[in-house]
């Protein structure tokens, strides 16, 4: 124990001069009891966790000498070249790669494992040499060259598939040629909205978001329901016969968007939490080889209807992790990745604000949101500020009914962006329906987050563990973890408009930099793309083309006319082209014209026999 | 020699059911060449029918290959159906008739060298059925002689056989003696499978039937099916107890036909297999459940039973996408049974159905052909007759009367007064004529979107006539030839949407709507002409329906209840 404790201090010593905020962190860290060290063949340690060896049980060294040179030859890299690293284990590769004049960054998003190596292996000759990261949310420059450590890849595969997602595709990244060819392509997706609901307008974002990145996108919009719906739910008849309006109208819901899907199947159908659609529907919508995606804005210990749907689709995008992938691996889901909620900038922006809208939306601190329980509890201790509250479902009877405003009417976006731009503190505080204030185990982060930030709001946010990973805390956002704290933060903050200024103005800086919703539909494109490029490459071919027009007129010279009128130059000519051709042609139909409806017949039957 | 081909791209039933009209036109034409075009899949079961000459396939699997799949090449399906269809029309059919309900035969029909299919040019009794499809829930004739009409024949009353070989015939005794099949023991065959989940009787309810039989009847029972449905097969011969002979899966078409023809009753979905029973003289009791309905593709031939869920949801438009498929429970067991002790013991109605519930929720329906030829299916025990039973007789009668030539339109009215007798009749025998009397009021919002619609096809005919007179002119008029088209397209649309108002009878203004979207043509004579003669039929049909409803309400008050 003394040795290991030895160790452990000389390697912080060295790692303090490269990095002193991660030695910092190290020293609170507690390695979990089932990280245990097993002895190699050669007599090297070796790291083990959950039944995962992090480098070779013979020889560490020389496995670790394999990883560089195997690299070095066959990803054709030159010196000078910037390297990350993906693993730390217990740094065997890393000491080869120091060995033959390699600086590299390390990106290791454990930091419990960066703490258990550095108390059982001397990793100081190397230290100097890397620089450790134990985020994922970095973005890589497009010229640096990922080198995943396997092992370490098996044991974090999120945050692997993560950090590959948001670096840049780059020219000169040999390994993913295919993904690069694909990139630029533009998608036919269809985003499909919730009826009504928190997820509404982020459904719209991504559909903004996606039409901004170039693709073919089609918003369908299940809030146009909303009205008839709330009338079938609001009758007064019995608890069955509501349930039973309640399922037809889903189920109604569900077939029209499987009819617009056999009409014009798009690539990829993107659903957002609470989507109306069914799994016979997602069944059918599956057969006509769509692609399908689900961004569950939720929490998944509060809502639980995830579990039926999760299995029917292709991809389930979430904004929490580990404790959440373990539970959709164990449904049968196979590709589930970490999505954060995001911010659209030119809705959420900074505004010039009148005098009287600065009346009306403005004060010292605010307060936006639902009025779940933990906010009426921790609320109330703020009563004393010029304090406003803004938001639905705050209880009329409660001390906090005077502080709410606009009678506890949902408000608009637009007039959501202003109260965020008019108050001098927005205090962002997570939902919980069980605690008194704030939630010590929350993780995610919700939507206002990254809308106040930016809006170049000023906010003090409940201290969230996944926090650290989207915002540099007291340097971009200020956080708190109790009441006491909440307010002598406020006291300090609402003396100190310069400093507010600043800190909003680096939260707005990092949003438009990594969390606009144009960043996340990226994320989420490459993810499926790097997932499931056949399928992709199936559905393009499933439209039959002639590739060759030139060619093909060559060997069959009666059907030249057909394609005179196509603009078919140096590209293929798809059988619907064709066909419409031959429709906006007139006079009596020819046998040729009649060979190619007949074979238009024969896809639109194959395709909705698929459905 | 006549060269005729028949395209027949649908599904193993399909190629069944056309059987009476292969057999019609070989009456017809003895010495022609009678060929087949079907899609690959089924082409073994060309083999059986009687009449055919030779069979052309298509490998739907090859065209789908090369459109869908992986290694998809426009090219290569292309090359594939020329040379497919350049051997075809070196043949120089004097005819070829479609029977495919779709564009795929359409199109195959005028490769192979009917120019005339395509467009308005189509037969009055093809447009009805293309127009059907769309609409099944209203088709007014069985399929077998919706057939033989279309091929231009009348209907007979007459159920050709299959040719099935001796070979097949000993395979089928020696398998049924190595089974241990006695000689006094009842064969009652079951087939469990159907090419869609809705149409399927639920499994536990064969188990159940099965075992009443059984332990009732002095019977073995047969399973037949396809080898994809051997899984479920297994299930019910466990729940048997093994007393079964299950040859799901191991049988080729013709030794299916064989078995079959030795079985003294099947008890089967409406599937395929269904149809060969049929055509071998099989006694049937068949269950349509989903989009199926008996009149439509019921077993053909006269004494069979067909089963029915009486609810107001059947037959379904929407099958593929119903929530509940809860049409396939309302057929009990016990029912069935009835029907199969029934059948085999023809004893008393009453007595034999004794299960009143399940007759609450369900028709039981016998097979026979009516004065005209066409085969219907009657209430097996009187019962309450409804607006969609009553309108598939009526439109039956309809759209045998004009769907023909305007010219051979016979405007004597006596067919008519005839025909609403015997409806008469036929519903005073089968049905209870309280019910009948009910229809009336709904009858009456019928009737009266009928006289709407003679109306509007007047104003229809005169528009026409119109555009005649302005389009003779020398120096044509555009502004008024355009106000007049306008006018028309106004017109059609409010038709469309009267039309509506007319529920079971709608198929009417489906029709009209097919027509004029199938309107085609070069010169404005010739298509004003064609739209004259739509609306000139419309009136025709609506004021054929509007006589012959007055005539059966009259003839039913008449009736001493």
């Amino acid at each position: 124990m003394k040795q290991q404790e030895n160790i452990f201090v000389k390697n912080l010593k060295t790692l303090r001069k490269k990095n002193p905020q991660l030695a910092e962190r190290l020293l609170d860290i507690r390695v979990p009891g089932y990280y245990s060290v097993v002895t190699a063949r050669s007599g090297h340690p070796v790291l083990h966790v959950m039944n995962i060896t992090f480098h070779s049980m013979y020889d560490p060294v020389k496995e670790g000498q394999h990883f560089a040179d195997y690299h070095l030859k066959n990803d054709d890299y030159r010196p000078g070249e910037k390297v990350a690293v993906f693993g730390l284990g217990f740094g065997y590769h890393l000491k080869a790669l120091v060995e033959k004049n390699i600086s590299c960054i390390v990106v290791e998003p454990r930091i419990e494992i960066v703490r258990f190596a550095m108390e059982h292996i001397n990793l100081e000759d190397i230290l100097a040499h890397i620089e450790i990261y134990t985020e994922t949310d970095i973005v890589l420059e497009s010229d640096t060259r990922l080198w995943p450590h396997q092992p370490s890849v098996k044991y974090s595969k999120s945050s692997f598939d993560r950090l590959k997602c948001l670096r840049p595709v780059s020219r000169t990244d040999h390994t993913d040629i295919h993904h690069q060819s694909q990139e630029k392509e533009r998608l036919k997706i269809t985003v499909v909205t919730p009826i009504y609901g928190g997820s509404l307008p982020v459904a719209r974002y991504c559909y903004a978001a996606l039409k901004k990145l170039g693709h073919d996108v089609e918003l369908w919009d299940a809030s146009i329901f909303e009205e008839p719906f709330a009338k079938a739910l609001s009758l007064d008849v019995h608890d069955k016969n509501k349930k039973v309006l309640h399922d037809l109208f889903l189920h109604l819901i569900s077939e029209m968007i499987v009819a617009s899907c056999t009409q014009s199947p798009p690539d990829l159908l993107l659903a957002l939490a609470q989507a109306p659609l069914s799994i016979k529907a997602l069944e059918r919508i599956k057969k006509l080889k769509i692609i399908t995606a689900y961004w569950f804005v939720e929490d998944y210990q509060l809502m639980e209807y995830w579990r039926t749907y999760a299995p029917y689709y292709d991809f389930f995008f979430t904004i929490q992790e580990h404790g959440f992938f373990e539970e959709l691996k164990k449904c049968g889901l196979k590709h589930c990745y970490y999505l954060p909620m995001a911010a659209d900038p030119q809705i959420h922006r900074p505004l010039v604000l009148t005098e009287s809208e600065r009346q009306e939306f403005g004060s010292d601190i605010s307060f936006m949101g639902a009025g779940y329980y933990n906010r009426e509890k921790m609320l109330q201790g703020l009563l004393d500020y010029n304090f406003k509250i803004w938001g639905t479902g705050w209880n009329p009877v409660s001390v906090l009914w005077q502080h709410v405003q606009d009678c506890g009417n949902r408000l608009s976006t637009e007039k959501t962006v202003k109260v965020f731009n008019a108050s001098k503190i927005n205090i962002n505080l997570h939902s919980s329906v069980c605690h008194q204030g704030i939630n010590p185990f929350g993780d995610y982060l919700n939507p206002r987050t990254f809308e106040i930030a930016s809006c170049g709001g000023f906010q003090l946010v409940d201290r969230r563990s996944m926090l650290a990973r989207h915002f540099t805390e007291d340097d971009e956002i200020i956080c708190y973890a109790s009441l006491q704290e909440l307010r002598d933060k406020i006291n300090c903050y609402l003396q100190k408009p310069d400093e507010r200024l600043k800190i909003a103005g680096r939260a707005r800086n990092r949003i438009l930099k990594e969390h606009t919703y144009e960043h996340r539909m990226q994320e989420l494109i490459t993810f499926i793309r790097t997932h499931m490029p056949e399928q992709f490459f199936v559905r393009k071919q499933s439209i039959p083309i002639i590739d060759d027009v030139d060619t093909f007129c060559s060997r069959h010279p009666e059907v030249q006319s057909i394609f005179k009128d196509i603009d078919c130059k140096d590209r293929g000519v798809a059988i619907d082209e064709i066909t419409a051709a031959i429709q906006s042609r007139s006079g009596p139909l020819e046998y040729q014209e009649v060979l190619f409806l007949l074979l238009n017949e024969f896809h639109a039957k194959f395709r909705e026999s698929a459905a | 020699m006549k060269q005729i081909l028949i395209v027949n791209l649908a599904r193993f039933g399909d190629i069944f059911q056309s059987l009476p009209m292969i057999q019609t036109i070989r009456r017809q034409e003895p010495d022609a060449r009678i060929s087949l075009l079907v899609n690959d899949t089924f082409s073994d079961v060309c083999t059986l029918l009687p009449g055919v000459n030779d069979y052309f396939k298509i490998d739907f699997r090859k065209v789908w290959t090369n459109l869908c799949e992986h290694s998809a090449c426009l090219e290569n399906a292309y090359e594939y159906l020329q040379g497919l269809f350049s051997s075809l029309r070196k043949q120089k059919y004097d005819r070829v008739i479609n029977i495919t309900p779709h564009y795929i035969g359409i199109y195959s029909s005028f490769l192979a060298g009917d120019e005339s299919i395509v467009g308005s040019r189509m037969n009055e009794w093809q447009k009805y059925y293309i127009n059907i499809t769309r609409h099944w829930k209203t088709i007014s004739f069985h399929l077998a002689d919706l057939f033989t009409r279309i091929a231009g024949c009348p209907v007979e009353k007459h159920v050709p056989r299959l040719c099935i070989s001796k070979q097949a015939h000993m395979f089928a005794r020696e398998l049924l003696c190595k089974e241990g099949l006695t000689a006094n023991e009842h064969l009652i065959g079951f087939h469990i499978g159907a090419s869609h989940a809705e149409k399927q009787w639920p499994l536990e309810y064969f188990s159940e039937l099965g075992n009443r039989i059984l332990d009732k009847i002095h019977a073995r029972i047969i399973l037949f099916g396809i080898e994809s449905e051997a899984a479920d097969g297994k299930i019910l011969e466990q729940k048997l107890s093994g007393n079964v002979i299950n040859v799901i899966g191991k049988t080729r078409v013709v030794e299916l036909a064989a078995l079959l023809s030795q079985t003294h009753v099947l008890v089967s979905n409406d599937s395929g297999p269904m149809h060969v029973a049929a055509a071998c003289g099989t006694k049937i009791i068949s269950i349509h459940t989903g989009k199926e309905k008996c009149f439509s593709t019921g077993p053909y031939g006269s004494g069979h039973i067909a089963l029915q869920p009486r609810i107001a949801c059947h037959p379904c438009e929407i099958p593929e996408s119903c929530p509940t498929l809860m049409c396939r429970a309302m057929i009990g067991p016990g029912l069935v049974y009835s029907a199969v002790a029934f059948m085999l013991n023809g004893t008393n109605v009453s007595e034999t159905f004794d299960c009143t519930h399940d007759l609450q929720q369900a028709d039981v329906l016998v097979s026979r052909f009516d004065d005209n030829g066409y085969l219907d299916f009657y209430p097996l025990i009187k019962s309450e007759i409804t607006m969609s039973v009553l309108s598939n007789r009526m439109l039956r009668f309809l759209w045998n009367k004009t769907l023909s030539p305007l010219s051979d339109h016979n405007e004597d009215n006596h067919d008519l007064k005839c025909y609403s007798n015997a409806l008469v009749e036929q519903i005073k025998k089968f049905y209870l004529i309280e019910s009948c009397l009910k229809l009336k009021m709904q009858w009456q919002n019928v009737d009266a979107c009928m006289l709407d619609l003679c109306d509007m096809a007047r104003q229809g005919i005169a528009l026409a006539d119109d555009i005649a007179q302005v389009g003779s002119r020398p120096l044509q008029n555009i502004k008024i030839l355009q106000q007049l088209s306008e006018r028309i397209e106004a017109l059609d649309l409010k038709i469309i949407s009267r039309g509506e108002a007319l529920t079971d009878f709608a198929t009417i203004t489906h029709m009209f709507n097919f027509e004029k979207q199938k309107l085609d043509g070069t010169h404005i004579k010739d298509m004003v002409q064609m739209t004259h003669d739509i609306y000139q039929r419309l009136f025709t049909r609506c004021n054929v329906l509007h006589m012959l409803g007055h005539l059966f309400f009259k003839g039913i008050e008449n009736l001493d209840v």
